[in-house]
């Protein structure tokens, strides 16, 4: 590698992984006392501190020398290799069969990442990040994957092929769709000739719902330890008191009052604030992967509110039971889908569940309740029905938004978010990691 | 100590740990570089087994920290003996004070704990600080110096610089992260469960009384049983105890509708069983379905 490429790497590496100059150095140092082992295990030992990193890693590295991803070199490895017998299975239930109504063959052959890849070839448009997932599944889809892993699906249905075979082919899809995920990147890069795009992999600037289930593992981590040390910061109030610190602001009050003829000193105490916290989390399809988060870290600052009751919705409200929601959330999805399947239509209505909070819930909760809700806002043209956010928000101390969709989202024609904005104390997009944490300082503010 | 990562790999199997290359690649370039190397990966795959096959390799004497939620410099680092120090004031009633003053925090009176003893030590050392994802992260900056410097600081005495710098190993199950400061100063060491063939390999070094068709067996049931779903996954050191089980109950190979009771050697978790239990039923239609065509 010459320094040209290693500097190339390490500056387009930099806008996903922290590298220190120490790291280069360290790095420089590998490469050329063991000029004998690989570059690329050198360079990943040395720059490479997070298992969660590798991924961009080798993202970079593939944009950077335009060499084989760990899908290809696997593949490439199994065309080798004749006793591979995933590599040269025919299709499920064998050749020429037909799938009954549908009449699809199950002789489509296993698609193969060349094969994706060809539909690749001169490609010439960049893909926006929230078009991406819709991108590959078309390009999969196109490659004949879909129709591939429905013949999968319906052998082993039949009892043609095993459990584990039909694992082992969706875990082939994914590994496609991954190295297709990777592919699309990387001609984001060169068409817009510029790394920037990049920056975006990193878990703390990733959008929660597209993490790898090592990045979840390493947010919830970082939660808990937010969790840890804000729970030891509580929020402060100020009470009156016979003895304290001077409460200069109340005694000039007073003071101006009475034209400054009375003048009484008045003092106040610095209490811990316990507040109640009341969640309203929408668990529609859009914004379940993000509520998952956002009750996670919920649930690590328990210690801080006096009381929390979770509610969610779609387009009736769900008080749920603390039992339910006090473990480490695992018993939550199953939970939400059983509901959700009986009491919903599956379609958000903000206005309809605002009118219940109003009606059944506000006269339970305390006027020092912080009401915190995670929506998109998207109410699918129903009827804002502001006037009941307006009237919990006389009755609680203040109510905040958390918001999954990008700013510029807020403002569309089936978005009621601008109906509701008045009445909230704050808004935030609550999307990525880095947005969460700043969402667990308001919280206590 | 090694000139390469073949080199290293072959010392570590003549003391009975079998490691992939790329795995040793990392870990010898933590030790050409003298950086501290931080392990990580699920519980039981082998990093502390990692740790002391390197001591016994490198011929390093293994000072071993076990690391727990309130640990503190007190225990890791260094404490004062306040017995002898007491003993001291009394036979020396007579003495200048200042004189004992001075006298009672020396090295005479100072308890070295694993870090301080690992920094101290007249001959090559490998310290391992075993499971730190357990202690605070107070603990964890305060190990910033040690990491970086290969010395510490006793406030009393000084700076102490490490004689010869040892070998350090951390441990982690990733219960909790780390902090970029304490991440940045170590080689990074993701330590998975092992191959097939790999499993395989372990298995016949560590259980040579058991037939070699019944270790194929067990590891490849262990390889299905870590594709499903389960809250912990069976680890190496749960396979070998598997292989021993069947091995005690006799058996020559292993038979799917002949593993009640032992399954519990495998799983920890009653729902991991459960899940486990299901699964094994369709694995024994499948493979009925398969002998019948066959």
């Amino acid at each position: 590698m010459d320094g040209w490429h290693f500097l190339l790497f390490a500056s387009a590496l930099r806008y996903v992984v922290p590298v220190s100059t120490q790291d280069l150095g360290e790095a420089l140092t590998a490469l050329r006392r063991f000029p004998q082992l690989p570059e690329k295990q050198v360079l990943r030992a040395t720059l490479i501190h997070r298992s969660q990193e590798s991924n961009a890693f080798e993202l970079v590295w593939q944009a950077v020398f335009n060499q084989a991803s760990p899908e290809e070199e696997k593949e490439e490895g199994q065309k080798g290799d004749p006793g591979s017998s995933s590599a040269q299975a025919p299709g499920p239930g064998g050749l020429g069969q037909g799938r009954g109504s549908g009449g699809v063959s199950l002789s489509a052959g296993r698609p193969s990442l060349a094969k994706v890849r060809a539909l690749l070839a001169g490609w010439s448009r960049t893909v926006p990040e929230v078009a991406l997932e819709e991108t590959v599944k078309q390009l999969l889809g196109e490659a004949g994957a879909h129709t591939w892993l429905n013949a999968q699906e319906l052998a082993f249905s039949r009892g043609q092929t095993t459990a584990d075979d039909f694992e082992e082919a969706r875990n082939h899809l994914e590994s496609l769709a991954e190295a297709l995920r990777r592919e699309l990147k990387i001609r984001n890069i060169e068409l817009d000739n510029s790394w920037e795009s990049l920056r975006r992999e990193s878990w703390q600037h990733k959008p929660l719902l597209g993490l790898t289930a090592e990045e979840r593992t390493l947010v919830q981590t970082a939660i808990r330890q937010w969790g840890r040390r804000l729970a030891v910061r509580p929020g402060w109030r100020f009470s009156p008191a016979r003895r304290g610190t001077l409460d200069l602001l109340a005694t000039v009050r007073e003071a101006s009052r009475n034209d400054g003829r009375a003048f009484h000193l008045h003092y106040h105490r610095r209490l811990p604030r316990i507040p109640e916290l009341v969640v309203l989390c929408d668990v529609s399809n859009s914004v379940a992967p993000y509520a998952e988060f956002l009750l996670f870290l919920v649930a690590r600052l328990r210690a801080n509110f006096r009381r929390v009751r979770l509610f969610f919705f779609i387009d009736t409200l769900w008080d749920v039971p603390a039992e339910i929601w006090d473990n480490d959330l695992q018993d939550l999805s199953p939970a939400i889908e059983t509901w959700s399947s009986k009491a919903s239509s599956g379609f958000s209505d903000y206005g309809q569940v605002f009118r219940q909070v109003a009606e059944n819930v506000l006269p339970e909760i305390s006027a020092l309740s912080t009401l915190l809700i995670l929506g998109d806002g998207k109410n699918n043209f129903r009827p804002a029905q502001a006037e009941y956010l307006a009237e919990i928000e006389q009755n609680v101390r203040g109510i905040l938004w958390l918001n999954p969709l990008n700013p510029p989202e807020w403002l569309e024609r089936d978005n009621a978010l601008s109906s509701y904005r008045p009445y909230c104390k704050g808004v935030y997009r609550c999307r990525t990691v880095q947005d969460l944490h700043l969402i667990a300082r308001a919280l206590l503010r | 100590m090694w000139h390469s990562p073949v080199a290293l790999l072959e010392a570590l199997a003549e003391e009975g740990y079998l490691l992939d290359e790329e795995p040793a690649t990392t870990l010898f370039l933590a030790l050409a570089l003298e950086k501290p190397c931080l392990i990580e990966g699920p519980a039981g795959v082998g990093k502390t087994q990692l740790a002391l096959a390197l001591a016994r390799a490198a011929g390093r004497r293994l000072l071993r920290l076990q690391c727990y939620e309130g640990l503190d410099t007190a225990k890791a680092l260094y404490d004062w003996d306040y017995a002898k120090q007491l003993l001291r004031l009394q036979a020396a009633k007579t003495e200048n004070w200042e004189a004992i003053k001075t006298d009672l925090f020396g090295p005479e009176f100072l308890l070295a704990r694993p870090l301080l003893q690992a920094i101290r030590a007249s001959e090559p050392v490998l310290l391992l600080i075993d499971e730190l994802d357990k202690s605070d992260e107070e603990f964890e900056s305060f190990l910033l110096e040690l990491l970086a410097e290969f010395q510490v600081t006793i406030p009393e005495l000084g700076t102490i610089k490490a004689k010869h710098k040892p070998v350090v190993i951390l441990t982690s199950n990733n219960a909790r992260d780390f902090s970029d400061a304490l991440r940045r100063r170590c080689v990074n060491l993701n330590l998975a469960y092992p191959t097939l063939e790999r499993e395989v390999a372990i298995l016949r070094r560590q259980c040579p009384e058991v037939t070699e068709n019944l270790l194929d067996d067990v590891a490849e049931f262990v390889a299905k049983v870590r594709k499903l779903p389960l809250r912990k996954l069976p680890s190496v050191s749960e396979s070998l105890d598997f292989a021993r089980a069947l091995h005690a109950l006799h058996q020559k190979q292993l038979v799917l509708d002949q593993l009640a009771g032992t399954l519990a050697v495998l799983l920890k978790y009653p729902k991991d069983l459960a899940k486990l239990e299901e699964r094994l039923q369709q694995w024994q239609t499948e493979a009925a379905r398969t002998a019948e065509v066959t």
